[in-house]
């Protein structure tokens, strides 16, 4: 964070109360905003300039109370603590003004303060009303209403007097809105309609990302034309050998290989920003709260879970809404096994190889990891947090907001790819292409071949005895783009069989994620433990991928044989043993004879 | 009583709520505190989790907590 000179300025508020709305607004920042209690997780900093005016404005997740509970409240706490000499701009929705006044009136004791308030038209829609002048009057602090264009409310704030209040007063002329639900709140209230909208919603953008034909599979296939027809058909009349393999090998098929599933990631990201976006993830949380409780979780687990679909890394950052560091860890351990959309290439890539319709092979490849990281979670259980959450409003979704959070995934993919992607392309091209006297020549001959030869025998046992492979597997820890592009640099495709595809595709599933995630592991937990999970799971990843590949191609005859004696000893066991049960007062206790 | 014994649509008034400090805290800044009126709206799946209109909030809780809240008869 840059530091700045002038007035430093912390917006304070209840979660969602639109902070960092207005935090954007004023700054013109880039804070991710959701509809959703904790979608900020850190304290951002950046400077907000109005002529020549100049503010340091800090962003900070929502709080409720000074005895914050979960990790992200306690964070928050401390940072206001420890700067007592800035402003503190408290941010209220008009709804929960009455609810968020205790929380402002112990803050804004001998410190110089006024209150935005913000959500007017929902307010007012619901049945409340508010006389701006009567409250800034007995409050006794200035009160502004976030309506109105983004320079006039820039202007005002900016204009603010900075003038410390011994106390801050109570309400007037305010009336809270009226006790109902709307009629979407009533229906994705009911549990039952709400995780079937999830589960169809889920299965209709997997099918218009996936399924031949359909708009995702569309546009890859423009793109994919683009680079491997239209643009390399242009290259082929390149005279020299070597620049002809740089734009075709280095470029085109590698970089291609992977811009070409932008489309699809577009719409994966689409599909999130619109649950963000609309309040139904805090009901997808209450109802499915339940069911994580039973693997020590709590509902709020499933908003990273999800964010997981999009970016590992930015799924850790999330953790730091959960009640506690226990659960925090836990969550974090069970986030790599959910496919990120990084993997997405190298998954259709596999698939494509051996399914014309590779929708249902992905389906199940993604629904696969989400079972693995719930045993996880069940594995690591121990103890289950109390769960008490606020549930965000139901809205359309701001398609402002969704085109906003759109472009900037999409922006961060091109520039991931443009930067860190084609770096590795590139050096892998030159290290494929050349001897150590850089002459030309077929990849077994080159430097890469003499470096990573010895890898070969990683996964030899799932018949892929070649260290191209291994390579391939291995640039996923950069970045796990990086995989699909290595498989066409070197293959054009996936050479090896079905069962050699699928223990690769789970060895991809369940190993490390990308350094930025490992690194994200490293802020929230530890660089230790996350370098120690990172191994782990690489190890645990290819025994796993060993053990698919034998049950595959054989193997799960010999299973099931061999099991069929331990199956007959645990009945017959169990059966020779006398069990006397007792009722106590509704405790039934078995005596073992 | 305690809401878990409340029937969907009723209101009720909150007499105490027993549970640890930190837990108390973050219930009344969400309006579940003595004197305030709550209203149950839902049950979840198996009565594991209580969805409640608390004030202008909307806050879902799980069974063991809402046995903490006691409520007026």
């Amino acid at each position: 964070m840059r530091k700045t000179q002038g007035l430093t300025l912390i917006l304070v508020g209840n979660p969602n109360a639109g902070k960092s709305t207005l935090f954007n607004l004023l700054t013109d920042g880039h804070a991710k905003v959701g509809n959703w209690h904790g979608v900020t997780v850190g304290a951002l900093e950046r400077e907000a300039k109005f002529g020549e005016e100049r503010r340091n404005v800090v962003d900070l997740p929502g709080i409720y109370s000074l005895d914050a509970m979960s990790l992200e409240e306690k964070g928050a706490v401390k940072y206001i603590e420890e700067h007592r000499d800035a402003f503190l701009l408290f941010v209220s929705e008009y709804s929960s003004l009455e609810r968020a006044l205790p929380l402002f009136q112990k803050l804004s004791r001998g410190r110089k303060c006024a209150l935005v308030l913000t959500k007017r038209k929902m307010f007012e829609r619901a049945g409340g009303v508010c006389d701006i002048k009567s409250l800034q009057k007995s409050l006794g602090i200035p009160v502004l209403s976030a309506e109105g264009s983004k320079r006039s409310l820039k202007e005002k704030i900016f204009a603010l007097p900075m003038r410390e209040v011994p106390k801050m007063g109570e309400l007037a002329g305010y009336r809270p809105p009226f006790d109902r639900l709307t009629r979407a709140e009533k229906f994705f209230n009911n549990g039952f309609f709400c995780i079937l909208t999830f589960l169809c919603a889920l299965l209709l953008s997997f099918y218009l990302t996936f399924a031949p034909g359909l708009l995702g599979d569309f546009c890859k296939e423009l793109i994919e034309s683009f680079f491997s027809e239209t643009l390399a058909g242009y290259a082929e009349n390149i005279p020299s050998p070597v620049l002809k393999s740089f734009v075709i090998d280095g470029l085109l098929n590698s970089i291609g290989s992977v811009l070409c599933f932008l489309p699809q990631i577009a719409l994966l990201f689409l599909f999130l920003l619109l649950m963000e976006e609309s309040g139904f993830l805090s009901r997808l949380a209450m109802h499915t709260d339940g069911f994580f409780s039973k693997l020590g979780l709590s509902g709020r687990a499933v908003f990273s879970l999800l964010m997981g679909f999009g970016c590992s890394a930015a799924a850790i950052m999330t953790t730091r809404g959960l009640d506690n560091k226990r659960i925090q860890r836990r969550v974090i351990l069970c986030l790599p096994y959910i496919s990120c959309s990084a993997k997405l290439p190298v998954f259709l890539t596999l698939s494509a190889s051996f399914f014309k319709n590779p929708f249902l092979a992905v389906l199940l490849l993604y629904a696969l990891g989400v079972g693995i990281a719930l045993a996880v979670a069940l594995f690591l259980k121990k103890d289950s947090p109390p769960f008490v959450m606020e549930l965000a409003p139901l809205q359309v979704p701001n398609p402002v907001s969704v085109l906003k959070g759109l472009y900037f995934q999409v922006k961060q993919f091109i520039i991931k790819l443009a930067t860190v992607i084609a770096a590795f392309f590139l050096l892998s091209w030159v290290l494929s292409s050349f001897r150590w006297n850089f002459t030309f020549c077929p990849v077994e001959e080159s430097m890469l071949a003499s470096i990573c030869g010895g890898l070969k025998f990683l996964f030899a046992p799932i018949g892929m005895n070649d260290w191209k492979i291994a390579y391939a597997a291995l640039s996923g820890l950069i970045a796990k783009e990086n995989v699909a592009g290595a498989l066409n640099l070197f293959y054009g495709g996936f050479p090896y069989s079905a069962a050699s595809a699928f223990a690769f595709a789970t060895f991809l599933l369940t190993c490390s994620p990308c350094v930025s995630a490992i690194a994200a592991t490293a802020r929230e937990w530890s660089a230790k433990a996350a370098i120690l999970i990172a191994l782990a799971q690489t190890v645990s990843a290819l025994l796993l991928s060993y053990a698919v590949y034998f049950l595959l191609t054989g193997g799960a005859v010999y299973v099931a044989i061999a099991l069929v004696p331990v199956i007959a000893l645990l009945i017959m066991g169990k059966n020779s043993v006398e069990k006397v049960s007792r009722r106590r007062r509704h405790h039934p206790k078995k005596i073992h004879r | 009583m305690n809401i878990t014994q409340m029937r969907c649509g009723e209101r009720a008034t909150v007499l105490s709520v027993e549970c640890d400090r930190e837990l108390k805290e973050r219930l009344s800044s969400l309006n579940i505190r003595p004197n305030a009126t709550v209203r149950l709206v839902k049950i979840s799946f198996f009565r594991k989790t209580y969805l409640l209109r608390a004030g202008s909030s909307c806050v879902a809780i799980r069974r063991e907590v809402a046995e903490c809240v006691k409520l007026k008869a």
